[in-house]
């Protein structure tokens, strides 16, 4: 972890926001996947969802309402992050004798821009993580296919930048290019969204919206299409 | 004994999943290879500089990405689905009435997915070893890693075995590993996440474990001629913990 050779004094500055951004791009995304493989792919697979057929709620009703549980479970767990981070700089407060620990009116503003831009992020791959959950045959491979997804992006984002470098002479389609990596986006295009560069929010803002509505649609179709008799 | 290893062999490899993780396995030795293709060197990820690839470093070399997918995330879902998904699903209900003692099935399953992981690494040195004769420079002498003294190519051949043996070996490290946590998490899904936490974080108490993750630079070390003691000694250690928890786990499991 790059914070962990930062003096507890400079780390106690913005740590609700540097927190985040050091676990954004794998450990969210791994408990994001999670959630969804344990909300789609377990009672898909289970049969138990054939049981929950049997009421009287509409296939695509059962669709969303899982979607929107997951979605407001990110949140929550992105509002129990900045909690506990913000415990956390409390208890460095008294331990390390810090006396400006407390946020001040600009910081809450970045660190509510930068939850915000967060949360569009894992609501992208939280969509991507729904299809892949959808077509799974296990829980397990589910999983595994997002750990493979995030890794590959990690470590293969330079490759994939030389492909959006054919376009660098429109920033907007290459930010929209780069950033269909989510993890990429996540560790490099929400620290630039932050210092006020439109091509980069309206690049992040199609790529979340085409996500949601690309893969959400994807999973969505297999969801009510499946006839779940095997 | 030979029956039921076969039989579970079957049940792995019979799966269409099975086959797809193995066929994405291959695309993604396919596709590294090809990006040292495109680059002509390796930037090592430790610091130790670049590398020039060649017809003798490259079946070698390109498992230090390989190295951690498999190792991270590809095997677990073969593991897991195999020790979690068989015990979760009430499979092994139905297939214990076989007249088999019960710690056959165990050693069975164990060999199976073994045998499978050797059939990966296999794999890889077979691509790494055609590709690096057919597409990179053939070179009559290659630098051993850490090392600035040449090597002649019957070094090679030795080293690049050596290097193969020993990450089958960490790969089955992974697999006692995953055994003894699935034997007390039958569900996958919490036995994949609590694997992947304790791969990501025991390093912290003792450096070499980082195999469980990243095991590239941890062989590398350990190849050097003067050994690495420390690596030898947390393989071998956790083989031998897991080995004995999840035997016993085993034997006194309600199925």
């Amino acid at each position: 972890m790059r914070t962990r050779e930062v003096p507890v004094e400079v780390l106690s500055l913005n740590f609700v926001v540097t927190g985040l951004r050091e676990n954004l791009f794998l450990a969210c995304n791994i408990a994001v996947a999670a959630l969804a493989a344990a909300v789609y792919t377990e009672e898909f697979r289970s049969g138990q969802l054939r049981l929950l057929f049997v009421r009287r709620f509409t296939r695509g009703q059962i669709f969303w309402s899982k979607l929107l549980v997951l979605n407001v479970s990110i949140l929550f767990l992105l509002i129990v992050f900045a909690v506990s981070s913000q415990v956390i700089v409390e208890v460095w407060s008294l331990s390390y004798d810090i006396s400006d620990a407390g946020l001040s009116g600009s910081q809450g503003l970045q660190m509510l821009e930068y939850y915000g831009w967060a949360l569009a992020s894992l609501l992208a791959i939280s969509s991507f993580y729904c299809f892949i959950a959808m077509y799974s045959k296990s829980v397990t491979y589910a999983i595994g296919v997002c750990m493979v997804y995030n890794l590959g992006s990690l470590l293969f984002d330079s490759l994939y930048l030389k492909l959006a470098s054919f376009v660098s002479h429109i920033p907007y389609l290459h930010n929209v290019i780069a950033f269909m990596i989510v993890p990429y986006m996540q560790h490099t295009g929400l620290d630039r969204s932050l210092m006020g560069n439109s091509s980069v929010n309206g690049a992040i803002i199609t790529v979340v919206s085409l996500y949601l509505i690309f893969f959400t649609w994807g999973a969505y179709r297999r969801f009510v299409t499946d006839d779940y008799l095997y | 004994m030979l029956a039921i290893w076969q039989s579970e062999m079957e049940r792995i490899w019979n799966r269409k999943s099975t086959l797809l993780l193995y066929i994405a396995y291959i695309f993604l030795v396919v596709a590294i290879i090809w990006s040292h293709k495109v680059t002509g060197t390796k930037v090592l990820r430790f610091g130790e500089g670049t590398v020039v690839v060649n017809n003798l470093n490259l079946p070698w070399l390109m498992m230090s990405e390989v190295a951690l997918f498999l190792i991270t995330a590809i095997l677990p879902i073969l593991y897991v689905d195999q020790l979690s998904g068989d015990l979760y699903s009430g499979a092994y209900r139905l297939y214990m009435l076989r007249p088999y003692r019960r710690f056959q099935f165990w050693l069975a399953k164990l060999l199976a997915l073994s045998a499978s992981t050797v059939i990966f690494m296999g794999t890889s040195l077979l691509i790494g070893v055609f590709a690096g004769w057919l597409f990179f420079p053939h070179s009559s002498t290659f630098l051993k890693y850490g090392s600035s003294i040449a090597s002649s190519p019957s070094d090679a051949v030795l080293y690049i075995l050596s290097f193969y043996l020993i990450l089958t070996l960490v790969c089955l490290v992974k697999l006692m590993l995953s055994s003894a946590v699935c034997l007390f998490m039958s569900r996958p899904l919490f036995a994949y996440i609590v694997i992947l936490i304790l791969s990501v974080f025991l390093f912290d108490l003792f450096r070499p474990l980082i195999m469980l993750m990243d095991p590239f630079q941890q062989i590398m070390l350990a190849l050097r001629v003067e050994g690495s003691f420390n690596f030898w000694m947390c393989a071998g250690g956790l083989v031998l913990v897991s080995i004995m928890i999840s035997f016993t786990r085993w034997q006194k499991k309600i199925i």
